[in-house]
Order: C-alpha cells, then sequence, then structure tokens
C-alpha cells in the first residue's frame, strides 16, 4: 500500500509538473508571430511523449497496486488462520499431556490417542515431534518404573504386555 | 538352556512407548533403546504385537 502511495504521488506531482508546463509553452509574448504563422504545435515533444506514458501506465500503476494489496490481505489471512491452528493444536497438546500425567488408565489411552492423532493429521509440527518423544519417554519409564526399565537392557529379558506390576 | 526372564508391563506403558518410537523417527532421532524395546512387547497371549 505504501508503495501505491508513493506512486500515486510520484505521478500527481508529474501531472502538475506537466500541467504547469503546458501553461506557460501555451502562451507565449510572441504568440501569433512565431507559432501560429510556422503551424507547429505548442506542446514539446518530450512533454507529448511523457504525458502519452503517464497516461498509459497510470491504469497498469493502480492495478498492479490493487493486486499487491490484495495479495498481501491474503497473505495476512493466511499468517493468521495458521497462528490459530496452532493455538488449537497445543491446547489439545496440553490437554493430552494432562490426561497422560493424571495416572488414570482411561486417561493416558486418551491422551497417547489424542498425541498420536496430531502427530498423523500433520497438525503437530516437526519441532513438536521432540517434545511428545520425550514427554512419552519419561512417562513410560515413570510406568514401568527404574528398577524394572534398568533391568531392560538385559538382552535376556523378554517383554510382555499385560496388568502386571510394572507400569 | 536356561529359561528366558519375563517382564510384564502394562499395556498403556507399550502404548507410551509405541509413541515414543513414532514421534522420535517423526523427530528424525533414534528412540530411546530400552523404551523402544518396550514398544516391540509381545502380548500376554502370544500373539503379535498388535498395531499402534
Amino acid at each position: 500500500m505504501t508503495l501505491l502511495l508513493v506512486m500515486l504521488a510520484v505521478l500527481s506531482v508529474a501531472g502538475g509538473m506537466l500541467l504547469r508546463s503546458i501553461i506557460d509553452r501555451s502562451a507565449p509574448r510572441n504568440w501569433e508571430d512565431v507559432y501560429e504563422c510556422r503551424g507547429v504545435s505548442v506542446i514539446p515533444t518530450w512533454i507529448a511523449v511523457v504525458g502519452v506514458v503517464m497516461a498509459a501506465l497510470s491504469p497498469l500503476l493502480v492495478l498492479g497496486g490493487v493486486a499487491l494489496g490484495s495479495y498481501m490481505v491474503r497473505k495476512s489471512d493466511r499468517e493468521l488462520d495458521t497462528w490459530r491452528h496452532r493455538e488449537e493444536t497445543m491446547r489439545m497438546v496440553r490437554w493430552a499431556v494432562e490426561q497422560i500425567l493424571e495416572g488414570d488408565d482411561a486417561a493416558t489411552d486418551a491422551g497417547v490417542i489424542t498425541l498420536r492423532s496430531l502427530m498423523r493429521s500433520e497438525l503437530l509440527q516437526p519441532e513438536d515431534y521432540d517434545l511428545v518423544a520425550a514427554l512419552t519417554a519419561s512417562v513410560a519409564i515413570d510406568r514401568v518404573g527404574p528398577a524394572a526399565y534398568a533391568d531392560i537392557a538385559d538382552l535376556d529379558i523378554e517383554i510382555v504386555e499385560g496388568d502386571s506390576e510394572h507400569g | 538352556m536356561a529359561e528366558k526372564k519375563t517382564l510384564k508391563v502394562s499395556r498403556q506403558a507399550v502404548e507410551l512407548a509405541r509413541l515414543h518410537v513414532e514421534a522420535a523417527r517423526r523427530a528424525g532421532r533414534k528412540p530411546e533403546p530400552g523404551v523402544a524395546r518396550i514398544a516391540d512387547a509381545r502380548p500376554d497371549n502370544g500373539a503379535a504385537p498388535s498395531p499402534a
């Protein structure tokens, strides 16, 4: 928009200068003697060329300004929309984390399903994956218990999923 | 041959471990080895691990 305003201001000034030049040259003191008898135009050629060029370019500049303004508005809308999505996603992440940390089995399931769905729907951004990975590792180790987790390093131990004293 | 020791972990812990593995892979990092082993836990009834 600033660029458009500057362009319009430049066009206005140039138009004013052109008009002033035309007025100054249109009525010289020896008008009838010098110009009319020779049958030449009172407007110098370069001014006429500038006038034609400016007249031709003005609509294009206005069109360009409008297109630029429209593009900037759409870009701003997209950024706002992305930010709203991000806010909502982070609210869901916080809820899921709270559910997981609550310790209840059903709440943990709900939190895990929510986080997994967010990851698979690409709503989470790559930098959020580290957060999810660190959080789930920490809670999983806490659920298993540090002593049992230390035993897991032993390759002779077979890990079985089921209701037990670990986790 | 000595019998393999068994460590039972809860389904929630296994689900958390599987989520950790998936998130770590998406982040381009290697998952924690211990947690990755938990994620590969076999079900108690002897069937293959359920898909995440």
